[in-house]
């Protein structure tokens, strides 16, 4: 079941690529794949190219996968581990979701964090009160870490 | 018609079953068919656009409204929530077990309030058939059509058998072709192949043919020569007998026997030989049984030996003749495309009697049959006790086969006459001349013209030319950085010589001059060096690596060519003839070159020699080498086996502590247009052999 529907995805990914994004397995193992996301072109990631771990279980689609950035980004919503606070990865999670629909959803995650149920709180109060100072940051790290 | 059967099949059974259950008309059954199928079409919309939003509802909405959300695949079995969305079966019950929501918009769902929806299910599987039909090859939908029992009278089956039967013996036949055309081409090949070897054995045989019938008729004229000289032989012996036995009728005797000689003399007319037989038949019986016994004892003597010489020859051939008859055959064929290109060699050939590959083989079979053994005439044994080793690196002939001199680690040159040497039966003998060198020595070489000079080559790197008559040096070159191995005296310009060292440098030396004439930079060491016979410009350079160079000295930047094939350093190369090079090398071979078109000609194998200079000599047709087995091995130029060999044998108290197995054979030197040659070992042991029979 889910081989079958990981294929399927994979498949799809292939004859229909979403833009800003791209997933594939990492090696021999269908369950083990990397994905890239594009910094938005509207946010202070913008021209960084930023790498994603993703790990499928034995249960998917039934239980999401999981999803971490294996690139440093200033977030306020994605810690140094890589773990991202996103609720679909969580509870909201639905069997009729894809891959796909996953990335895009980080992307527009990057373009508007989610202050209000932070990761790391710190950068989520400068994103609140210090708005110009967050980007700035945000945009050093992308230079430093997602470029190159 | 199987494809319009099978089309036909499908479309009546679209109404049959409607009107059974319902009852209505068939009208009724479709408009009713029709209202619940667009319902359902409603709810798929709004369940996918839903979970994927407008922008994707474009994409495909057939294709995507079949699957099912949760397995991605056309929905097995479908099952209607209460929310309105579709699932299959199977996925939508294992997602229940884990949350209770719809997994498409979230909605509180439990079991319960799952329904069937049998007919999306009668939908789907229309949909998938006609998928497959419309995918499927035609034999797939023929097999289709078959198993679903549509209808199709005997006659159409008849008609269909029919049409596969002939397909199938066109198949089989179009195979058979294409086998018997592949069996055909190979045995095209097959028998063009044989063809040329019989070709091929047939041209030897014609060959052989021809020069059987050649060496026939040359065997018949010598048998009439024999005849003739036997026939004058017993005319001398008859005369002085005839006087002795019958003095009295001395007249009568007289008259017959004036014109009887006088007319054999002239042995061409067949009626005077008639009459000589009937005058020999008429003396033979007057006189009685003592000429009888005269006659009949010439012939034993000489039988038995000349028997057992032939037997010993044929043993000999027997033993070579695979290398006989390829060499044989190489020069019948070499001889017969020579013979295609000039006419003149068929002249040639008619004078001669002999084909001119013939010829030669027959020189060859001559010279290689005559030997078959090395027979110690001399030896000489060193009295230097105080020496371990005494390994005599050189022993060479001079001009004219008087004198020979040895050189080696002893730090000596001592010149032996070589008359007394085989002559005196004594085990100790004198050298005529000794001088002492500074370092050991590597190489000897007598000059070709003025008798008492000779030049010498050592571990120092130093070529001296000494004077053998008052013993002293004349000249002393000391620009070789390291040990010089080789050195050799120009044939036709007595003033130049050359020689090789191991620092990579081949050194042209006049006898007039101190400084070097010409320097040769190679980049690996030199081991032998050796001047073409014919000409004072060309020289032959043996290197460490494994190739002979060969230099025209006009132009030494490059050499002429280079000969490539022994697998090891070349330790000697010595020439036969002006087109005739040897070689010989740690590879446990020697090599015969033709330097005038450049080529390979032969490969030598059967002695033994992976690290030491061993010896290598040459004559016109015989190659001697020493062995690493302290074995002298001599082969014929033409064949590719030794052809005699020698095994010293050393048996001295003195040597007890030394190992036996570990003597080699360090230096060679044929005796000119002579089977005579000088052999030297490791121990310093020295041995006149010759070759014989």
């Amino acid at each position: 079941m889910a081989s079958k529907r990981i294929q399927k995805e994979l498949m799809d990914l292939q004859k229909d690529p979403p833009t800003s994004c791209s997933a594939g397995p990492a090696g021999e193992d269908l369950f083990h794949w990397q994905a890239t996301i594009m910094g938005p072109s509207d946010s202070p990631y913008a021209g960084g190219v930023f790498f994603i771990n993703i790990h499928f279980p034995p249960d998917y689609p039934f239980k999401p996968p999981k999803v971490n950035f294996q690139t440093k980004v200033y977030h306020p919503n994605i810690n140094s581990n890589g773990s991202i606070c996103l609720d679909i990865l969580k509870e909201q999670w639905s069997p009729a979701l894809t891959i796909s629909k996953v990335l895009l959803s980080i992307s527009s995650l990057l373009t508007d964090p989610n202050p209000d149920d932070p990761l790391v709180p710190e950068i989520a109060h400068m994103y609140k009160n210090q708005r110009q100072r967050y980007e700035e940051t945000a945009r050093a790290w992308t230079q430093k870490y997602a470029m190159g | 018609m199987g494809d319009s059967s099978v089309a036909g099949a499908l479309v009546p059974s679209v109404p049959k079953p409607e009107p059974a259950p319902s009852g209505d008309t068939s009208a009724a059954a479709a408009a009713t068919t029709a209202a619940l199928a667009m319902p359902e079409e409603a709810g798929m919309r709004a369940a996918s656009a839903s979970p994927q939003g407008p922008a994707e509802e474009g994409e495909g909405p057939a294709d995507r409204d079949l699957l099912c959300p949760i397995c991605m695949a056309v929905i097995k079995d479908a099952f209607l929530t209460a929310c309105g969305h579709s699932f299959c079966y199977m996925c939508i019950v294992t997602h229940l077990s884990n949350k209770s929501d719809c997994p498409c918009c979230g909605h509180y769902l439990t079991k319960a309030q799952l329904y069937p929806n049998f007919l999306l299910d009668k939908v789907l599987k229309k949909i998938s058939a006609q998928q497959i039909a419309k995918t499927a090859s035609p034999i797939d939908q023929f097999r289709c059509a078959l198993q679903q029992g549509n209808e199709m009278g005997v006659k159409e089956l008849d008609s269909l058998m029919t049409l596969i039967a002939e397909k199938k013996r066109q198949m089989e036949q179009q195979e058979s072709e294409t086998n018997m055309q592949i069996l055909l081409v190979f045995l095209h090949c097959l028998r063009k192949q044989k063809l040329e070897e019989l070709n091929e054995i047939q041209t030897d045989l014609q060959y052989i043919k021809e020069d059987i019938s050649s060496v026939e008729r040359h065997r018949a004229e010598l048998y009439r020569t024999k005849e003739r000289y036997s026939m004058k032989l017993r005319m001398l012996l008859d005369e002085p007998t005839a006087q002795k036995m019958w003095p009295s009728p001395i007249d009568k005797a007289s008259c017959r026997f004036l014109p009887n000689s006088r007319t054999p003399l002239s042995g061409s007319c067949p009626g005077t030989l008639q009459n000589k037989k009937l005058d020999l038949k008429a003396q033979v019986s007057h006189q009685g049984f003592q000429r009888r016994d005269a006659l009949t004892s010439s012939d034993p003597p000489n039988s038995p030996i000349q028997s057992g010489n032939v037997i010993a020859r044929k043993r000999r051939v027997q033993a070579q003749f695979n290398e006989l008859q390829e060499y044989y055959l190489q020069r019948r064929r070499t001889g017969a495309q020579a013979r295609r290109q000039e006419e003149r060699d068929i002249v040639a050939m008619n004078r001669e009697g002999y084909h001119a590959g013939l010829q030669d083989f027959q020189s060859v079979l001559t010279t290689f049959t005559r030997y078959s053994r090395l027979r110690v005439i001399a030896e000489l044994r060193h009295g230097d006790l105080f020496h371990s080793a005494n390994i005599v690196s050189s022993i060479e002939f001079d001009r004219d086969d008087e004198l020979f001199a040895t050189a080696g680690v002893s730090k000596r040159i001592k010149v032996f006459e070589f008359s007394t040497v085989v002559n005196e039966p004594s085990d100790v003998h004198c050298p005529v001349v000794e001088m002492a060198t500074r370092s050991k020595l590597s190489c000897l070489s007598w000059n070709k013209y003025s008798k008492n000079i000779i030049a010498s080559s050592d571990y120092e790197g130093i070529v001296t030319v000494w004077d053998v008559q008052t013993r002293q040096s004349v000249m002393e070159y000391e620009e070789h950085e390291k040990r010089a191995w080789s050195v050799d005296f120009s044939r036709t310009d007595s003033s130049m010589l050359v020689s090789g060292s191991d620092d990579c440098k081949v050194k042209v030396w006049c006898t007039n001059q101190e400084a070097s004439v010409i320097n040769i930079d190679m980049k690996a060491n030199i081991c032998s060096v050796k001047y073409n016979p014919g000409s004072s410009f060309y020289v032959a350079v043996g290197s460490a690596d494994h190739h002979i160079h060969y230099f025209d000295l006009r132009n030494p930047s490059s050499p002429v060519h280079i000969f490539g094939g022994h697998k090891k350093a070349v330790s000697y190369v010595k020439f036969l003839s002006n087109n005739e090079l040897a070689s010989a090398s740690t590879d446990s071979t020697l090599r015969l070159w033709d330097v005038k078109d450049n080529c390979p000609v032969r490969t030598f194998r059967g002695h033994k020699n992976e690290k030491n200079f061993v010896g290598l000599s040459v004559n016109n047709e015989y190659i001697a080498c020493g062995s690493e087995t302290n074995e002298v091995f001599v082969y014929h130029k033409a064949i590719s086996k030794p052809a005699a060999s020698h095994r010293f044998v050393s048996s001295d108290l003195d040597d007890a502590d030394d190992d036996p197995g570990s003597y080699f054979i360090s230096a060679v030197c044929w005796k000119s247009d002579s089977p005579t040659m000088l052999t030297a070992n490791s121990q310093g042991t020295i041995k006149v052999l010759v070759l014989a029979p």
